[in-house]
């Protein structure tokens, strides 16, 4: 069996497994998967600019700040779009493509940065972002503003959004899959490795760089939106939050960045050091998290996926070495 | 078995033991578990660490020098299982779900109507019950929760006890007008005010939203010279509020009342401003100097001076309403003798007893009764914070109109 059969094999099979989990699980560790589902659709979404293209972004919450928002704003001023999980079809789609006009409309100035300028002009863009929605009053980011649950009746809430952040995994991880193995994702790998070499080659890098863009601004703000009606307040400060463009780049880092499944692993580990095992420290959970976090990147620069085809790879040098002593 | 294996086995081991939850630990051993997040750490962090500290203070109070508590036959003590919720939603709701699966009914709010509301629709949801001093949005009150139970009344009518003050004075207050920094705790109240005044048929002639980091309000005090409202009420944080106060002094921006809800309160404004703070007046939800008492702590004064014997951070309001959280429940599952969820709510819906806190009663919808859970009003005068209002609470009379800048000694 091929390893491309293997991996589909392996998905598929994960696949299945999360849809019936919560058919037994309680509804604790149903929230966890939740949680994992949605913060490793981020990740994966971050991935396709910040680990294919390696123009890593440090203000893609300005992105879901601005999908929940919109999904809010479109069902206050165009009411409700039907009733039941139907009716955040119409909002969570046009708060994905409104942040992707969005991002349309920025790429082209804060794309010709490179490094650490284009991260800090994001992170600027976060912030400005989130302070307009703050500060103008129509955007009601102060006060604060409500979704209609759509969870069907009878339905607990956590069941019905682990299966909707679950769906929006699996879209982001096919996309994601979809570009690495294209001519697109050649291109942002080409980008990511020597972007003057690769335009010289011919590759349309400033193209490629801002449908990068555009694509991951668009699934983080659809997550956006489902997130903001998960919660069915948010102000400002529920969604244009730093730690959410930092933990979509310290989970990429963890998995492996640039790989298709670092950003998922990256983020199980991570959600299961955080909501599961520390828990319950009330004022060192940070404090060993930094720690953990720190002790990882030290010991596997690469990411979990980086350590794995190392170690792979020295086992096979071995084998070749035992190899081709036995023939001698 | 070698060491390595046993060391994998040993760390596989713990993993687990860390990862499975604690079950039915709730109200064994003789023991009342208040489940619930506060924010350690993120942008509530300190609210949080007030709050928290008031709940310990309670906990601290009941069973070691009250030992504990009498319920049906039995001697129970408390017991806190808190956790940080980091200022997120997410991570509240989390392992908010994460407590309620362990069985344990007695919750206490976080800080913040974006963590407490979607927290509170969770152990509503499960039957269970929250009492809370962080959680103020009218959301949480009106969509039919019934298990949820705030110290503060909701937002909307935060200022009835002000504009009844206002009221009250002679010659009586006819305008007003309205600075708020642009964040959602001031605008809520900037909000709450401008429908109660108008309400009450007081004319609201500004209402000027200010940036959250301001350097410079000269601009918008031309404004007030020029409308010359009886009342200039600012619904802004300390460092604005100093602002305000030093450059209506700097501008010779007189009104007869300048009422200002954060600031004034602390000793930083008073060394900033000198005997110009004398006559300003701003809110508090609790005063050490409110002549309120109960059975638990004693008088207000009892619960200032057990505090500060007990804990290092400077005494503010969220501690005395983080202990009344204890105390409502602690009072209602005395009244029902039981700890039985439905008979302890019953009978906090039910409750209305004298406190440290005042007169702790709740409306029907759950939030705290405005006539008796409203904000104090206190103005300083003479250097020292005297609550004016309500008047069977007030150490002084009000000052009404205070006097010019240049008249303040």
């Amino acid at each position: 069996m091929s390893s491309r059969t293997t991996a589909i094999a392996i998905t598929v099979l994960l696949v299945l497994v999360a849809a019936l989990l919560p058919l037994w699980m309680g509804p604790f560790f149903t929230r966890v998967i939740q949680l994992f589902f949605f913060s490793a659709a981020l990740a994966v979404a971050w991935n396709i600019l910040g680990g294919f293209s390696g123009y890593w972004s440090f203000g893609h919450a300005a992105f879901i700040g601005m999908g929940a928002f919109s999904a809010a704003h479109l069902v206050a001023q165009l009411g409700p779009f039907g009733s039941g999980p139907w009716s955040m079809v119409v909002p969570v789609l046009a708060a994905g493509l409104i942040c992707g006009v969005f991002a349309a409309i920025i790429a082209y100035p804060i794309l010709r940065l490179r490094g650490i300028y284009f991260a800090i002009a994001m992170l600027g863009v976060s912030q400005v972002v989130g302070e307009l929605v703050n500060n103008v009053r129509w955007f009601q980011g102060g006060t604060g503003v409500f979704l209609q649950s759509p969870v069907p009746a009878g339905m607990r809430p956590e069941v019905f959004y682990y299966y909707i952040f679950g769906a929006l995994l699996l879209l982001g991880f096919l996309i994601s899959v979809a570009v690495r193995n294209a001519r697109f994702g050649y291109a942002l790998f080409a980008i990511r490795e020597d972007e003057d070499t690769a335009m010289m080659l011919g590759v349309a890098t400033e193209r490629y760089k801002i449908m990068a863009f555009v694509l991951s601004a668009t699934l983080v703000g659809m997550l956006g939106a489902v997130y903001g009606y998960s919660v069915g307040y948010l102000t400002t400060y529920t969604v244009f939050r730093l730690d959410f463009s930092l933990n979509m780049i310290v989970f990429c880092l963890i998995g492996g960045i640039g790989t298709l499944y670092g950003p998922i692993i990256g983020t199980a580990i991570m959600l299961f050091i955080t909501q599961v095992l520390l828990s319950r420290f009330l004022d060192m959970h940070l404090l060993i998290t930094g720690a953990i976090v720190v002790t990882i990147i030290l010991l596997m620069p690469g990411g979990v996926i980086g350590a794995f085809n190392s170690l792979r790879r020295k086992s096979s040098d071995q084998a070749n070495t035992t190899r081709a002593e036995a023939a001698r | 078995m070698k060491r390595r294996h046993f060391l994998q086995s040993t760390a596989a081991a713990g993993l687990v033991v860390a990862a499975t939850p604690k079950l039915a630990f709730a109200q064994s051993d003789n023991k009342i578990v208040f489940g619930g997040s506060v924010p350690m750490s993120g942008a509530a962090a300190e609210t949080g660490q007030n709050v928290l500290q008031g709940y310990e203070c309670a906990v601290k109070f009941i069973n070691e020098e009250m030992g504990g508590v009498e319920i049906d036959g039995e001697t129970y003590t408390l017991e806190l299982d808190l956790f940080d919720d980091a200022s997120d939603p997410s991570r509240a709701t989390t392992l908010i779900q994460r407590q309620v699966d362990e069985g344990v009914n007695f919750f206490l709010g976080s800080f913040g109507s974006n963590i407490v509301l979607p927290t509170c629709a969770i152990t509503e949801a499960a039957g269970r019950i929250m009492v809370q001093a962080g959680g103020g949005s009218d959301q949480i009150f009106t969509q039919g929760r019934r298990r949820v139970f705030g110290i503060f009344p909701r937002a909307s009518r935060q200022f009835v006890s002000s504009v009844e003050m206002f009221t009250s004075l002679d010659p009586a207050v006819e305008t007003a007008s309205i600075l708020y920094t642009n964040d959602p705790f001031s605008e809520s109240q900037a909000q709450g005010a401008q429908t109660e005044l108008e309400a009450a048929g007081i004319e609201v002639l500004d209402y000027i939203a200010l940036p959250a980091e301001v350097s410079d309000v000269t601009n918008v005090l031309t404004g007030i010279r020029q409308n010359a409202p009886d009342v200039l009420i600012c619904t802004t944080h300390d460092q604005t509020s100093i602002l305000i106060a030093r450059q209506m002094v700097s501008t010779d921006t007189n009104v007869p009342m300048l009422y200002q809800t954060l600031g004034p309160q602390t000793t930083a404004y008073r060394d900033a401003l000198g005997d110009y703070s004398n006559s300003v007046v701003t809110q508090s939800y609790w005063s050490e100097r409110a002549p309120y008492s109960g059975d638990y702590f004693g008088s207000a004064a009892d619960f200032a001076e057990y505090f500060r014997a007990n804990f290092d951070r400077d005494l503010v309001y969220h501690m005395a309403s983080g202990a009344a959280c204890i105390i409502s429940y602690v009072e209602a599952a005395k009244q029902a003798d039981s700890l039985d969820p439905d008979r302890v709510r019953d009978a906090l819906a039910a409750l209305d007893f004298e406190s440290y806190y005042g007169r702790i009663r709740f409306t029907e919808d759950g939030d705290g009764d405005p006539s008796l859970l409203g904000p104090i009003l206190i103005q300083r005068q003479e250097g020292q914070l005297e609550v004016i209002a309500p008047p069977e609470g007030a150490s002084a009379d009000p000052i009404y109109p205070a006097p010019d800048w240049d008249e303040r000694d």
